[in-house]
C-alpha cells in the first residue's frame, strides 16, 4: 500500500456516509491517498452494499472482545493481498465472496486508520467508493 | 433409559470475523477446547444462527497452532481427542448445543480449511497466555540427598501449589459458577467408594495444569545444584506463603493439628467414609478445631474447604490435615538448609514458641 502525500481532504466533520458514534473517527486517522487496497465482494459489479460496515448492518460484536464501536463503524479494507488469499482459504468466506475489489481511494474521499495489514476507513457522505474500484477480479 | 443431556460447549472468543463470525474458540471443559469454522451451507438438523464444524483440542494442541506449528486444517483433522461437532451459533449466546459428527462424514469434510490457513490471519487465542508460565523460580539444593528425595519434594511442593491455586480460584469471585462446581465434584469424587489422597491431589492437578502448570524447568542433581520451575505467579506466591506462615507458627500448627487429629481418631472418624452422617456436636467441634488451623496457615482457610466440599465437614477436616502434612514435609527440606529459595527463609529457631 503506498500512502500518498497530498492536500488533506476538506469534508466537515459530521458528513460521513455512515452514522458514527461520538469522536469518531479518532483523531489520528488521516485523510490521504491510499491504494491499492483489497476487499472481498460478492459480485463482479459490487454494489455499495459490499462497503458498508458491520455497525450498519446491525451486526453483533464478536463474543470475548472489546470491539471499539468506530472501528465497527468502519469499511475494512486489506492492503496486502495475501491476507485477502488466506481468507479466501476458509470455506465459507470462498462461498459467499466470488470476487475480490482492488481500489484506489483518493484524497478527500474519506479518513482512514492502517495498522499493519489492515484499514480502518470512514467514508465521507458525497464519495461515491464504486469510482475507487480499479479492478474487480474473481476470487 | 433416561436420555443424556446434550453436550455444549461456550464460546470464549471470536478468532476471525469477516462481516460474520468465521473462527470461533470454544471451551467444553477445563481439558478440552474446540476450534470451530463457519461452515459454507446450512447443516441439516441445526438451529437457526451461523452453523459451525469445530474439532476438539487439547491444550497442547491449541498451543502447536497458536504457535504456528500445524495450519488449522492439519490442528482439527489430527486433533488428539478425534472428536467433531457441529453447531448453531447465533452470535450473541456463547452457549452452544453440539451435535457429534465423524471425521468421516461430508459435514467435516466441507468445512476443513484449505492448507496453508495458519494462526497468524487471525487473532491471537487469549487462553493460551493462561497456559504459559509466567514466573522461572529457582531452588538451591545442597548436602546429601537419597535417591527418590528429589521427587518428593517436588511431589510435595507440587500437591501444595495446585491445591494453593483450586483454593484461590474458588474463592476469586471471577471463577464461573460451572468452574466452582467442578472444583466441588474433584473434592467429593475421591472420597467416594474408598478414594485415596493420592488420586485426590492427581485430581488437582489434572484440573488446574491447563491454566496453571507447574513444570520443571530444569535441575542439577550436583550437590550444591538446583531445580528449577515455570509456573503462574499468583500460585507460587500462595505456596510460598503457605510455608511461611507455617515456618512462623510451628509449634502451635502441631499443637492444633494434633487436637484436631486425636478428635477423628477418638471418635473413630479417621477412616470413616465421606457419608458417615455426624452428630451435630461432632460437627460443631470439628469445624472449631478445623478453624483453629486454619489460624495458623496462610490460604488454607477452613471455611473455603468446607464450602468445596459441600458442607462436608469431615471431608473438609481430612483434606486439610492432608494439606498441612505436605506443607509440613516440604517445610523440612528448608528447615534442614538442603533447599534454599531466594524469597523463603527457613530455620529450625524461627517458629514462635507456644507459651506454656
Amino acid at each position: 500500500m503506498t500512502v500518498e502525500s497530498g492536500e488533506v481532504g476538506v469534508a466537515p466533520e459530521n458528513e460521513f456516509f455512515e452514522a458514527l458514534p461520538p469522536s469518531c473517527p479518532p483523531a489520528d486517522a488521516i485523510d490521504c491517498a491510499i491504494g491499492p487496497v483489497y476487499r472481498l465482494v460478492a459480485s463482479e459489479q459490487p454494489t455499495d452494499h459490499c462497503f458498508t460496515s458491520k455497525a450498519a448492518l446491525g451486526t453483533p460484536k464478536p463474543i470475548g472482545k472489546h470491539v471499539d464501536d468506530c472501528r465497527w463503524a468502519s469499511c475494512s479494507l486489506f492492503s496486502k493481498i495475501e491476507v485477502i488469499h488466506d481468507l479466501l482459504k476458509l470455506p465459507r468466506i470462498k462461498r459467499k465472496y466470488s470476487h475480490i475489489a482492488v481500489l484506489s481511494i483518493p484524497n478527500g474521499a474519506g479518513k482512514h486508520i492502517a495498522d499493519d495489514a489492515h484499514v480502518d476507513f470512514w467514508r465521507y457522505g458525497q464519495f461515491d467508493i464504486r469510482a475507487a474500484i480499479q479492478k474487480v477480479e474473481a476470487a | 433409559m433416561r436420555k443424556r443431556a446434550p453436550e455444549t460447549a461456550q464460546v470464549v472468543q471470536t478468532l476471525l470475523w469477516y462481516n460474520d463470525p468465521e473462527i470461533l474458540f470454544l471451551k467444553k471443559n477445563t481439558k478440552e477446547y474446540i476450534i470451530a469454522v463457519a461452515y459454507p451451507d446450512v447443516i441439516d438438523g441445526l438451529d437457526e444462527g451461523h452453523h459451525f464444524v469445530g474439532a476438539s483440542l487439547t491444550e497442547k494442541d491449541v498451543r502447536d497452532y497458536q504457535d504456528e506449528k500445524c495450519d488449522l486444517r492439519f490442528a482439527m483433522a489430527n486433533a488428539s481427542y478425534g472428536r467433531f461437532w457441529a453447531f448453531a451459533f447465533d452470535g450473541v449466546d456463547p452457549e452452544v448445543t453440539l451435535s457429534r459428527y465423524n471425521i468421516r462424514s461430508e459435514v467435516v469434510r466441507a468445512a476443513l480449511p484449505e492448507s496453508g490457513f495458519f494462526a497468524r490471519s487471525h487473532e491471537r487465542i487469549d487462553i493460551v497466555s493462561e497456559f504459559i508460565a509466567d514466573t522461572d523460580e529457582k531452588f538451591f539444593i545442597d548436602g546429601s540427598w537419597d535417591l527418590g528425595e528429589f521427587s518428593s519434594f517436588y511431589g510435595k511442593m507440587e500437591d501444595i501449589y495446585y491445591i494453593a491455586n483450586d483454593i484461590r480460584r474458588f474463592e476469586d469471585n471471577g471463577t464461573s459458577a460451572k468452574a466452582k462446581q467442578q472444583i466441588r465434584e474433584t473434592f467429593k469424587k475421591p472420597w467416594r467408594g474408598g478414594g485415596s489422597y493420592l488420586s485426590y491431589y492427581k485430581d488437582i492437578a489434572n484440573d488446574n495444569a491447563p491454566t496453571a502448570r507447574l513444570k520443571v524447568g530444569g535441575i542439577q542433581y550436583n550437590s550444591p545444584g538446583f531445580v528449577r520451575v515455570e509456573a503462574k505467579r499468583r500460585a507460587f506466591d500462595d505456596m510460598l506463603s503457605m510455608l511461611n506462615s507455617y515456618g512462623k507458627h510451628v509449634q502451635a500448627v502441631k499443637e492444633s493439628y494434633n487436637r484436631l487429629h486425636k478428635y477423628l481418631s477418638t471418635h473413630s472418624l479417621l477412616k470413616s467414609s465421606a457419608d458417615t452422617t455426624l452428630r451435630p456436636v461432632l460437627e460443631a467441634q470439628i469445624i472449631e478445631y478445623g478453624r483453629d488451623l486454619s489460624e495458623y496457615v496462610d490460604n488454607v482457610h477452613f471455611d473455603t474447604l468446607l464450602e468445596m466440599a459441600e458442607k462436608n465437614v469431615l471431608v473438609a477436616a481430612k483434606v486439610q490435615m492432608s494439606i498441612l502434612r505436605r506443607v509440613e514435609r516440604l517445610y523440612e527440606f528448608f528447615e534442614q538448609g538442603r533447599v534454599r529459595h531466594p524469597s523463603f527463609e527457613a530455620d529450625p529457631l524461627m517458629s514462635e514458641v507456644t507459651p506454656d
